[in-house]
């Protein structure tokens, strides 16, 4: 069996054993049980109700809860291992270094998205099991899917990088913290607060908005259902009707997407370059 | 290098900016070897051992392992050792059995052969009784064979242990020692450690390490015999006491065995040692590698005096470590001590925090001069 394959399977089922998979399940389903339970299943205030409505609001929610999750999944991941010893350990056996990264990134995107994935699923099985006839639900957890799994590659990336440059635990943790709380506050009431306060260009504003994967992929899960948004917010609302449904949904997928296999390959590129035998 | 050679290493450096955590360091092991690899904190031991299982890569020089070079062909290195470092780290939600499965995934063995080697690796470490725990579970003693046991799952020609005995308590000390001379016998071993009754216990041979050079590599009693304070006891019979041999006089006084001693070729010092019997005991002291006994006794023979006592007293390993050593201590101990000129002091925590600084492109060597700073 290949070597990333075989260090897949042991983080995965690490993870299964540590009880993450269990955690990031909870807080998606968390969310998901809050929606359903305030009542936004039968609500038609945006001009649709059932489940996809749940699912809209789950998945906007999950665009601020994946960074977070994804971070914490994976900043430590790298110098820890270099400190523990255990990257000592693995690396005397017969394996590259980026057999050991491919295997341990994969079992970490499988860890955030994956109970997701298995949320939406049961959203849709749900939802034929009622009967309920929501043509909108489909597409709309697909492209939630899209754009979530998208985005926590991309803070997977940011995670991975952080924790190959990090020279402690401590500071990954706070770098990672760092991280999550800049691409929270670059929303649209930092970047109006910044455009008020230092008058700044509204195209920077905008570009600003668009660079942060958080705030593109919440431009692409609910500008597609309807631009005019009111949640999307001044700068998501300019965007979303600028781009197009089309143009959001590619930028949404296609920026965290390259971001985060930019950053995973700078992460990789740390521990390639640093002083350790392939 | 011949063919039995196991591990070669070749004028091996490491440098961490102007810091040399290894200088020049040439050895080799030959297979079937026990060998002790000493060297007070700090002195290049667990670099050696990172190098030589392809964790890190040397400033310079080169470093082989079952004939394969280890920043060229890392992968046929490590399939050909077992390692187990100083703080073995495992996955402490799997249980032992499942460890070992994956040790085994990673070396390739099919399911037939793990059987085999769990039930051998299992019994040499003693890990029946823990088998299905948890690695959570299991005390230092046993975390450390768990270690052992994924290091030897593929039954590797060698082995290398960085100080496998630090975190035992003295009756796991003892245990692990009596499986590592069962494993022993039929592999190439490599043992770092500062622990030196380990080292006389387990191994025939050693490589003690001071400041990144090699300062001693031989038999045990070739090392002992290296500190220049070789130590004969010599006790003659007095006259009062006994009739000569072969008809000659017996010595008068000590004066006169002192003179005769100290005439015997290699001996520098001659020291009178107080007695309760009825003799001349003295203590010779010898620079030289060469063994003195023959000489003595023929010596005193030919005057027919009767010998009572003639035997070389080897110094204690640990007396030669610290006399090849203590130079490390000494700066250890002074503060801005930099005897080199060159050489800034750093202990293993520094050299292993030098090891851990990332490079990335153009930043990486501010972050890697801080650190080795």
């Amino acid at each position: 069996m290949n070597a990333a394959r075989i260090m897949f399977r042991l983080e995965l089922a690490d993870a299964l054993r540590s009880r993450w998979l269990l955690f990031t399940a909870a807080v998606y389903a968390s969310v998901f049980s809050l929606f359903i339970w305030l009542g936004l299943r039968e609500s038609s205030v945006l001009g649709f109700t059932g489940l996809s409505r749940v699912v809209l609001n789950v998945s906007n929610a999950v665009v601020l809860a994946v960074p977070l999750v994804a971070l914490v999944a994976t900043s430590q991941t790298v110098v820890r291992a270099r400190q523990s010893g255990f990257f000592e350990l693995v690396l005397s056996q017969p394996m590259r270094r980026t057999d050991w990264f491919v295997g341990v990134v994969a079992s970490r995107f499988v860890v955030v998205v994956g109970p997701l994935l298995g949320l939406l699923l049961i959203a849709l099985l749900a939802s034929l099991a009622t009967g309920e006839r929501d043509a909108a639900l489909l597409p709309m957890v697909l492209r939630s899917l899209a754009v979530t799994a998208s985005l926590a590659w991309a803070f997977i990336g940011i995670g991975f990088w952080i924790s190959a440059r990090a020279r402690s635990p401590e500071r990954a943790t706070v770098l990672a913290l760092l991280a999550w709380l800049t691409a929270s506050a670059l929303h649209d009431f930092a970047l109006i607060g910044a455009l008020l306060r230092w008058r700044l260009e509204p195209a920077v504003v905008f570009a600003l908005a668009a660079a942060n994967p958080e705030e593109s992929a919440r431009i692409a899960i609910l500008g597609g259902i309807d631009p005019d948004l009111s949640v999307l917010g001044p700068v998501g609302f300019w965007l979303a009707n600028t781009l197009g449904p089309n143009a959001t949904l590619a930028i949404g997928i296609g920026w965290p997407a390259v971001l985060g296999t930019f950053a995973l390959y700078r992460a990789q590129r740390c521990l390639i370059k640093s002083d350790l035998v392939g | 290098m011949t063919t039995d050679v196991m591990i070669y290493a070749q004028d091996l450096s490491k440098h961490y900016g102007s810091f040399r955590a290894l200088d020049r360091v040439s050895f080799e092991v030959r297979r079937g070897e026990v060998v002790g690899f000493l060297g007070p904190n700090g002195a290049g031991k667990s670099t050696t051992m990172r190098i030589l299982t392809c964790f890190i890569s040397p400033t310079g020089g080169t470093a082989r392992v079952h004939g394969f070079d280890v920043f060229d062909d890392p992968l046929p290195v490590r399939e050909s050792l077992g390692y187990l470092p100083q703080r073995a780290p495992l996955y402490l939600e799997m249980n032992v059995y499942e460890y070992l499965r994956f040790a085994a995934d990673l070396r390739h063995l099919d399911g037939e052969t793990f059987k085999k080697r769990a039930r051998s690796v299992v019994e040499v470490c003693g890990l029946a009784q823990v088998l299905t725990k948890d690695i959570r579970q299991l005390s230092h003693g046993y975390r450390q064979r768990v270690g052992l046991a994924q290091a030897l799952i593929h039954d590797p020609p060698i082995l290398i242990l960085d100080e496998p005995t630090s975190d035992l308590d003295p009756n796991e000390k003892a245990e692990f020692l009596d499986y590592l001379k069962q494993i022993g016998k039929e592999r190439t071993v490599m043992l770092s450690t500062h622990n030196l009754k380990e080292v006389e216990s387990a191994c025939a041979r050693a490589i003690i390490v001071s400041r990144g050079r090699v300062v001693a590599d031989g038999p045990l009693d070739e090392i002992r015999a290296k500190s220049g304070n070789v130590r004969y006891v010599v006790s003659v019979q007095e006259s009062a006491s006994g009739s000569a041999y072969r008809g000659k006089t017996l010595p008068a006084s000590n004066a006169e065995v002192s003179d005769l001693l100290s005439k015997v070729a290699g001996v520098r010092k001659v020291t009178e040692l107080p007695t309760d019997e009825r003799a001349h005991a003295f203590e010779l002291a010898s620079e030289q590698d060469a063994d003195l006994r023959p000489e003595v006794f023929r010596a005193v023979a030919d005057k027919g005096w009767v010998l009572l006592e003639l035997h070389r007293d080897t110094q204690t390993l640990e007396d030669v470590f610290r006399h090849l050593t203590i130079g490390d201590e000494r700066r250890n101990r002074t503060i801005g001590a930099s005897p080199d000129g060159e050489e800034e002091e750093a202990s293993e925590e520094e050299e292993e925090s030098a090891e851990d600084t990332d490079s990335d492109d153009d930043d990486s060597d501010e972050e890697g001069d801080e650190a080795k700073s």
